[in-house]
């Protein structure tokens, strides 16, 4: 399914491996991706269950991040006129409107996190039938 | 962090039916997910809040054009998580069975349409000089002239979401909910990687 999709991207968008060339540093991701997808593949054969589902995690990160570099600058790329696409530099509120929504980011970042730390510390460990006592 | 949060409790509603073969194994499954699915999708949250305040153009333009599709994942979503929490409020099979498929069937949709969403950003959407763009859900499954939002390419980074899925939800049962499978389960868990992708 990877071969196809990245067939089926490179038809679609060939532009889209453009930034890779232009700035290599972003290969990093794709290599990421394919250590990962083999890594996740090896793990789950010798049964190390949570660096596996670790490397799946890295596996999807790291192929939204090629998109996102591939796209960069544009959001919402334009099929019609390149010139009409959504980037970061024409869809960005005004500066004073990104330094607050900075100083919100990380207040609402703090808390999210505390609440994951938590969330997720409070459920670790296997589940069975007998450990969790609340229905679902 | 999204997709790779809620992306793995994704995977699990739907493997549900296939994996959980016994009602005990599903209440399992279930579990596993119960007190961290409703919080994975803070960062849904997160991601609208973002956008709203950062790049309101994006937010506009995006939730105007996709009404449609994000009406349809919102209303996924709420069958996910009424599946999830009205399945055991009366202890009877036929009540169980049909909110275990609602709940499998939505979370199918749900990865498929996360793709599909992906693909249209990635081949791009018909912009006008104001930033707007209306697309229908389909029209001739083709690129051009005029695509909608499904179309050949978007399948298939549909159905890459779907599989990528899927296999990270059944590493994920493998490695949280400590559940008996049968020997052909065991065998699917193993290739969890391989074969899907």
């Amino acid at each position: 399914m990877s071969i196809v999709a990245i067939v089926s991207v490179t038809i679609i968008t060939p532009n889209i491996w453009k930034n890779f060339s232009t700035y290599p540093v972003g290969t990093i991701f794709p290599i990421l991706g394919f250590v990962s997808l083999a890594g996740m593949f090896f793990l789950s054969i010798q049964k190390k269950d949570v660096y596996a589902f670790v490397s799946s995690s890295i596996f999807i990160g790291s192929m939204l991040s090629v998109t996102a570099y591939g796209l960069f600058p544009n959001l919402l790329p334009a099929n019609s006129d390149q010139n009409y696409s959504i980037t970061i530099y024409n869809a960005s509120t005004d500066e004073y409107g990104l330094k607050i929504g900075f100083l919100w980011w990380i207040i609402g970042i703090i808390l999210a996190s505390f609440y994951f730390l938590y969330l997720y510390r409070s459920f670790r460990g296997k589940v069975d039938k007998i450990t969790t006592d609340i229905e679902y | 962090m999204y997709v790779v949060l809620d992306g793995f409790d994704i995977g699990v509603g739907i493997l549900l039916r296939i994996i959980g073969k016994t009602e005990k194994d599903r209440d399992v499954l279930i579990k596993s997910i119960g007190p961290v699915w409703d919080g994975n999708e803070v960062w849904l949250l997160v991601v609208g809040g973002i956008l709203f305040f950062t790049f309101p153009k994006l937010y506009a333009s995006s939730f105007s054009g996709f009404y449609l599709p994000l009406i349809i994942v919102l209303w996924l979503l709420i069958a996910r998580g009424i599946g999830i929490e009205f399945r055991h409020i009366i202890d009877n099979p036929v009540w169980k069975l049909f909110w275990e498929y609602l709940f499998s069937f939505a979370s199918v949709l749900l990865s498929i349409f996360f793709g599909v969403a992906l693909g249209n950003v990635v081949r791009g959407v018909p912009l006008n000089p104001e930033g707007y763009f209306f697309e229908p859900l389909w029209t001739t499954f083709t690129i051009v002239p005029a695509a909608g939002i499904i179309d050949w390419f978007t399948i298939i980074i549909g159905m890459v979401s779907f599989f990528t899925l899927t296999s990270h939800g059944a590493n994920y049962i493998v490695m949280k909910p400590k559940a008996r499978y049968s020997s052909g389960q065991e065998t699917l868990l193993k290739f969890r990687g391989g074969v899907f992708y």
